[in-house]
């Protein structure tokens, strides 16, 4: 009796302690700023929804969100391009050296971020492309590469090269084969790479912080840093503004959390 | 259809010969098998005329034309893998249709042909499946189907039936060939089981480290292996060799653990010493005395029609033939039958046949 309750009771406490900053902050969002420093957080008296309204109306919040969507939705197209093509050329083509290239790869990232910022600042301004989607877009790019390659190599590499031996015997172009038949048989790989990818730029703070300075492009967590004025921080906007930016995250990992289960169950070659 | 050619044809991966010279003609419409232990090259000659694999040195011609420069979609080959390789995103019609699809061809066409492959193979009614859902032979069926969809000028298969349970790929190899005689399309197959080479082939070729050692119809080198190698590796119980030695050389006469054989050669022998091989089918083992050839049994195995006999004659350990109703028993004494004729002589230094 005690060994069955055990396993649930861990998992509830696991999820518990995952959940507890964001169920915290959910609550925090929806209370009065009277009650905003009352503890422990329970659930406010006087729901409302009045730091939502704020976020809308007070500040540019449509705008931030539309930034964040278009530099982070580029990033991962342009990473999942780039990077699926030099994997499959990585795992599959006759490559000389591919792992003296991958280890090149990775040594991109190997820079800490506030080490490269700076002369990064520098070429950015000197391309014109300061406070622009593009500053932001060309960085992450440049900075999840290494990672989509790494993750994406290992997945083409799994799949049989005798599947990829029969498409071209089947009349395949290089190209075709990548597209029609490599390319779907790594979709869980690729999906997880998105995924990762994304929340890797949505949440980006730093390089945001640094290559915009208006509207015009900042993207939301910078937008959130901004939030406090003079002299009060307005806690209650902070946490609807959080909840807002986490949500189409959330939303993101449920869907694709079934298309990777899928395609993981999709059947390899032999049962 | 179309013949291969191979002309002086070698590969070498990282300066190791994995090829050494091959020097061959595949007929139009011939079923052609490449056989011989792991390792020998045989896959990568399959690859060679795929167009996956480029050839070192030589050149080889489908009909009079080279295709060393060609890419597989260019060659117009089909080939069957040892794992199949279907693809696991795509149902077993799409399988099909895929080579034809390739092709751009029109897609009233394409369903046509589908509906013709699956019904010569008997995949009518899967055709909706995923490949996860078929049984290891529906799979090669769907494989084959995917091959043979196209007419292909020239059909390879490497080592298909090697992951089927041993009943199915009797089954296959029976459909292999009624397949083969239907399409007629110039077929290079390739397998390291003897017994599947000599059942399907037109002509054999046994390939060691590299090196063809012989080409030739599967029942002339059954009959007349052209070295050692070759004798040992054809043929199931593998061929007994003893040391004989040379008694007279025209007509040839051997001694072998004190008895005489008189066996038929084209060339004499060199030295005074040579191999001589028996075939366990060649050699009778019975319990009456009907010779004065004497030997020991060892061990028996039973397998329907006869039973295999281990045993001692003299200081040679030889495998032979027994009628099961002699229910042989180890240690029991027998007596043994050769049929001189059969006998095979190799050379000691060189394992060539005289």
């Amino acid at each position: 009796m005690m060994r069955k309750l055990a396993f649930p009771a861990v998992l509830l406490l696991v999820a518990l302690y995952c959940t507890g900053p964001v169920l915290w902050q959910a609550v925090t969002s929806v209370k009065p700023d009277p009650e905003l420093t009352s503890l422990p957080p329970v659930l406010p008296e006087h729901p409302t929804l009045s730091h939502y309204i704020s976020i809308f109306t007070r500040h540019p919040f449509l705008k931030v969100i539309l930034n964040s969507t278009v530099v982070a939705g580029a990033t991962t197209v342009l990473a999942l391009l780039l990077g699926s093509f030099a994997a499959f050329g990585l795992a599959k083509l006759r490559v000389r050296y591919t792992s003296l290239i991958l280890g090149f790869v990775l040594s991109v990232s190997m820079f800490p971020p506030i080490a490269t910022v700076s002369p990064l600042y520098l070429i950015i301004r000197a391309l014109g492309l300061r406070d622009t989607w593009w500053a932001l877009i060309v960085t992450y790019t440049t900075f999840s590469l290494p990672f989509s390659i790494w993750v994406l190599t290992n997945f083409f590499r799994s799949i049989p090269d005798e599947i990829y031996l029969a498409s071209k015997v089947d009349g395949c172009t290089p190209l075709q084969s990548f597209f029609r038949v490599m390319l779907p048989l790594a979709a869980p790989g690729i999906f997880t790479t998105a995924l990762l990818v994304f929340i890797f730029s949505w949440n980006e703070f730093l390089f945001a912080l640094t290559f915009t300075s208006t509207t015009a492009s900042r993207t939301i967590p910078v937008a959130i840093a901004m939030f406090p004025g003079l002299h009060e921080v307005p806690w209650g906007d902070i946490a609807a503004a959080s909840i807002v930016v986490i949500s189409p995250l959330i939303l993101l990992v449920f869907a694709f959390q079934r298309r990777i289960i899928e395609g993981l169950t999709a059947g390899a070659v032999k049962g | 259809m179309a013949s291969i050619r191979f002309e002086k044809v070698f590969k070498n991966f990282k300066n190791l010969g994995v090829i050494k010279s091959l020097d061959l003609t595949v007929d139009d419409g011939e079923f052609f098998t490449f056989v011989g232990p792991s390792g020998c090259g045989k896959s990568t000659i399959l690859n060679m005329i795929a167009g996956l694999e480029p050839v070192t040195g030589g050149t080889i011609y489908f009909d009079d034309a080279p295709v060393n420069e060609l890419t597989p979609r260019e060659r117009d080959v089909a080939m069957v893998f040892q794992s199949y390789a279907l693809y696991p995103h795509m149902s077993v019609a799409e399988n099909l249709a895929f080579p034809l699809k390739m092709k751009k061809q029109p897609k009233d066409l394409i369903e046509a042909e589908v509906v013709r492959v699956a019904a010569l193979l008997g995949l009518e009614a899967l055709l909706g499946r995923r490949p996860k859902e078929l049984s290891g032979g529906q799979r090669q069926r769907v494989a084959l189907g995917r091959a043979v969809i196209r007419k292909p000028e020239v059909f390879l298969m490497d080592e298909p039936l090697s992951n089927l349970d041993a009943r199915l790929r009797v089954e296959m190899r029976a459909e292999l060939k009624r397949l083969h005689r239907q399409l007629k399309i110039t077929t290079v197959y390739v397998t390291h089981d003897q017994a599947e080479a000599m059942g399907l082939s037109e002509r054999i070729a046994v390939l060691k480290e590299g090196e063809v050692q012989q080409c030739a119809a599967p029942h002339e080198v059954y009959a007349r292996p052209g070295n050692i190698f070759v004798a040992g590796f054809i043929g199931s119980p593998s061929m007994n060799f003893i040391d004989a030695q040379v008694r007279g050389k025209d007509p040839l006469k051997l001694e072998i653990n004190g008895v005489e054989f008189n066996p038929v050669v084209e060339r004499s022998p060199e030295s005074d010493y040579v191999t001589a091989g028996i075939r366990p089918e060649d050699i009778i083992a019975s319990k009456k005395e009907t010779t004065p050839v004497e030997a020991l049994v060892d061990l028996t195995e039973v397998e329907g029609p006869v039973t295999w006999v281990n045993l001692r004659w003299g200081n040679a350990a030889l495998r032979v033939k027994a009628a099961p109703e002699e229910h042989l028993k180890p240690g029991d004494k027998v007596f043994l039958k050769f049929s001189g004729e059969k006998i095979h002589v190799f050379d000691r230094e060189a394992g060539l046949r005289l």
